[in-house]
């Protein structure tokens, strides 16, 4: 079920957080309005859940990440296969703890070369890695089809698709399935200069950055925490952001990495794991 | 095996934390042998015995078996109720088949004509057996248990059923041993004592099944018993007086033949795990489509929509005249107690299942995979994704390793450039699918030795998680000749 709705907005914000008390009220307001009229009645309102990084939660239109919404995943460059498939992982991880479920992820050799997935870096990724199906398929057609049926089938929680290339018809057909039955559902998606039109609520490209160790691994020079720039260059109701995140393996959980490198780091405000 | 017929052979099985036989063949008995008896003792008496583990779930089948084949005496014949499990059965002589050949035996000339003709058959058929014919089940059980001394068949003539089991021991009315102990302990051991003391305090001071026994056995209560029916196949065929060709007949068709499977299905609380749909047409040519499934099931609607996938195979030419559903593999399905709640747990369940077969009947079951863990140092094999519908391989307990893993794995490790050439050291820049890293961080080595227990060539690896100029990081290692190669890439 959906209706298109067309709000009179006259001006547009800078962005989310900048509006009046009284104003932010009433578009709160009119936004869930809009919700329970494309949502079925027998629904309750979902929750946005976090990556856990309260900065990048507040710059979000939803306040969050939305657990029934379409995302898009872009490498930013060919070699960027483990950061952007680490940032789809943390988002499953992280809609896991709140909304127990099975995860569909449709594997696509032709659209993404970089090895399968291995499942002690998912689990240390913290993602519970028994409620994980994977179908393998070699076309974006399949993909597609493989999506729909598991949204359709109302059986999990969060799904997955690595996708090459999908037409603006094909990205709203799945968003209104999505909707329809209040799943996670993301497209990876290699790099590519053209992105194209789509229906997705928002729109990321994942770019590893260089990390910078501390401490005990700055004197061996081993590697610091993964590094990630993360960028929202398409969102639905909200203003284009970056975003430069880490992932700290020791305690699980993301900051926000200082920009300039003699700094030290966020201390982690959030726990992915509990 | 010819040679086994002259040596001594037990079969043995745990039974109360001990090893104790729960068969032996002639010339163990002859030794002096007897089933119950413990291990070590049979192995004090005779030295020489070969030991054989025993197959209940064979030894189970094989009864069924002869007791198919005992039906050519009376339609009438089920294998004999007992738990499985219970030893009592062991001192009392194995198995045990029971027939009611009421208006059965003047086939055959006689009760005793057929009686000799059974037990003769059944010796040909490499066993010994036991029988009885008596007015009752329980009398015929315990006669042809615990009064054959002289032959090994023996008739109780009509209405002599109490004369006949007076003698023998109280284990003679199918009790459980411990009954049969506690009744030993207060100086009850033969069934006569039983007959003649008041029915009142037995019943009060044990329960209502000694008295049940002995009334069944003396005719006085009634024991019926059913045969096993042979099951029922699982198919379902229609066909049509004209050819149907059109695509709604042929959907409409297999709907009707598809309510009547899963009809036959829910009545033996099955459910079809494989299905072969069989077109004939007129000319001799037939089309099948087989569907499988990933759990047993039998909702009509589930296993259309299944069969709608395949219908473009099915090339009608000048029409089909009969199509045949026959379910190939089904196995046991309970009914589900639902819930009202929507999105409850079974419900969930019911529609993973659901999916999951809508998306094998697409790309085939080794294309839908589920994590699984083993207990091995090498990478590739400690955890692995494998088929769905691998019901012995579903094992998945969650592991962690503490060293750092990648989150993508090459299918096979790719060899790459390094620069320097021909180093066992951390060389500074490599080449993969022709783009040149330069090496900024590196952590390792971490060093996998092959499993040497397997027969495998595998050499050690020297992992190292290293991280390129722009941050991104992959998982090397380089074997023992010093080859370098790629084989995860980390978030």
């Amino acid at each position: 079920m959906s209706r298109n709705i067309i709000l009179p907005v006259v001006k547009t914000p800078p962005f989310f957080g900048q509006h009046k008390p009284r104003e932010k009220k009433q578009i709160e307001n009119l936004r869930s309005r809009i919700r329970a009229l494309e949502r079925p009645a027998w629904k309750n309102e979902e929750k946005p859940f976090s990556l856990g990084i309260s900065e990048m939660d507040q710059r979000l239109p939803a306040g969050g990440f939305l657990p029934d919404a379409l995302y898009e995943v872009f490498f930013d460059r060919p070699t960027d296969g483990g950061a952007a498939t680490g940032f789809c992982v943390a988002l499953i991880a992280s809609l896991l703890n709140s909304r127990r479920g099975r995860i569909l992820w449709c594997t696509n050799n032709n659209a993404i070369d970089t090895g399968d997935l291995y499942p002690f870096g998912l689990v240390q990724q913290g993602l519970d890695t028994s409620l994980l199906t994977i179908v393998k398929t070699t076309r974006d057609t399949d993909v597609l089809w493989a999506m729909e049926e598991g949204l359709r089938s109302s059986a999990f929680t969060a799904v997955l698709g690595e996708i090459k290339k999908i037409s603006m018809t094909s990205s709203r057909r799945l968003q209104l399935a999505t909707k329809e039955n209040g799943a996670l559902t993301i497209l990876l998606r290699p790099s590519t200069k053209t992105p194209g039109l789509s229906a997705a609520t928002q729109r990321w490209r994942i770019k590893s950055v260089s990390s910078h160790p501390q401490g005990f691994s700055k004197s061996l020079d081993e590697p610091g925490a993964a590094s990630w720039k993360a960028k929202l260059f398409r969102s639905r109701g909200g203003m284009p952001d970056t975003w430069l995140m880490e992932w700290c393996d020791e305690t699980s959980c993301f900051s926000l990495a200082a920009t300039v490198c003699d700094r030290p780091g966020h201390p982690c405000n959030a726990r992915l794991k509990k | 095996m010819p040679d086994l017929k002259n040596k001594p052979i037990a079969i043995v099985r745990e039974c109360q934390s001990q090893l104790s036989i729960s068969a032996v063949n002639n010339v163990a008995e002859l030794a002096g042998l007897k089933p119950q008896m413990a291990l070590a003792d049979a192995r004090a008496i005779l030295p020489s015995i070969t030991i054989h583990p025993s197959n209940l779930v064979e030894d189970q089948k094989m009864l069924n078996r002869i007791a198919q084949w005992c039906e050519r005496y009376s339609p009438w014949t089920r294998e004999e109720d007992t738990d499985s499990k219970d030893p009592s059965l062991e001192g009392a002589g194995g198995a045990g088949l029971w027939l009611d050949i009421t208006g059965c035996a003047h086939l055959y000339g006689g009760e005793e004509n057929m009686l000799i003709d059974m037990v003769k058959r059944i010796e040909k058929l490499g066993f010994k057996a036991h029988a009885a014919i008596a007015d009752t089940l329980g009398c015929a059980w315990a006669i042809a248990r615990f009064s054959m001394k002289q032959s090994p068949w023996r008739i109780v003539p009509p209405g002599k059923s109490r004369q006949a089991i007076a003698p023998l021991t109280i284990a003679a009315l199918r009790l459980p041993p411990t009954t049969v102990l506690s009744l030993h302990e207060t100086g009850l051991r033969h069934i006569k004592d039983l007959m003649n003391i008041p029915r009142g305090p037995l019943t009060a001071r044990y329960d209502e099944s000694i008295l049940f026994r002995l009334d069944t056995a003396l005719g006085e209560r009634a024991e019926p018993f059913s045969p096993t029916l042979p099951p029922k196949p699982l198919i379902s065929r229609l066909a049509f007086a004209e050819p149907i060709g059109h695509r709604d007949d042929i959907i409409r068709s297999i709907t009707k033949l598809l309510d009547n499977l899963c009809k036959t299905l829910g009545k033996t609380g099955q459910g079809a795990r494989e299905i072969t749909l069989s077109a004939y047409r007129p000319n001799g040519g037939t089309t099948q489509i087989t569907i499988k499934t990933a759990y047993p099931n039998r909702e009509p609607k589930h296993l259309l929509k299944l069969f709608i996938d395949h219908l473009d195979q099915i090339d009608p030419e000048f029409g089909i005249d009969e199509i045949i559903l026959f379910a190939s593999k089904a196995e046991p399905l309970q009914a589900i107690q639902t819930n009202f709640q929507r999105n409850s747990a079974t419900q969930n369940m019911k529609s993973y299942q659901a999916v999951i077969d809508r998306l094998a009947n697409r790309f085939g079951y080794h294309n839908l995979q589920q994590v699984f863990f083993k207990e091995s140092h090498v990478p590739e094999r400690a955890a692995r994704l494998i088929s769905i519908g691998n019901p012995q391989e579903t094992k998945s307990d969650k592991q962690k390793i503490l060293s750092p893993r990648p989150l993508r794995l090459l299918h096979v490790p790719q060899q790459i450039e390094i620069i320097p050439k021909n180093t066992k050291e951390l060389p500074i820049k490599f080449r993969w699918r022709k783009v040149l890293h330069h090496i900024k961080h590196s952590e390792g080595p971490e060093r996998i030795a092959a499993e040497w227990w397997t027969d495998s060539d595998a050499d050690t690896r020297d992992y190292y998680r290293i991280e390129n100029d722009t941050g991104q990081r992959f998982w090397l290692f380089a074997n023992s000749k010093g080859t370098w190669f790629i084989h995860g890439i980390f978030g």
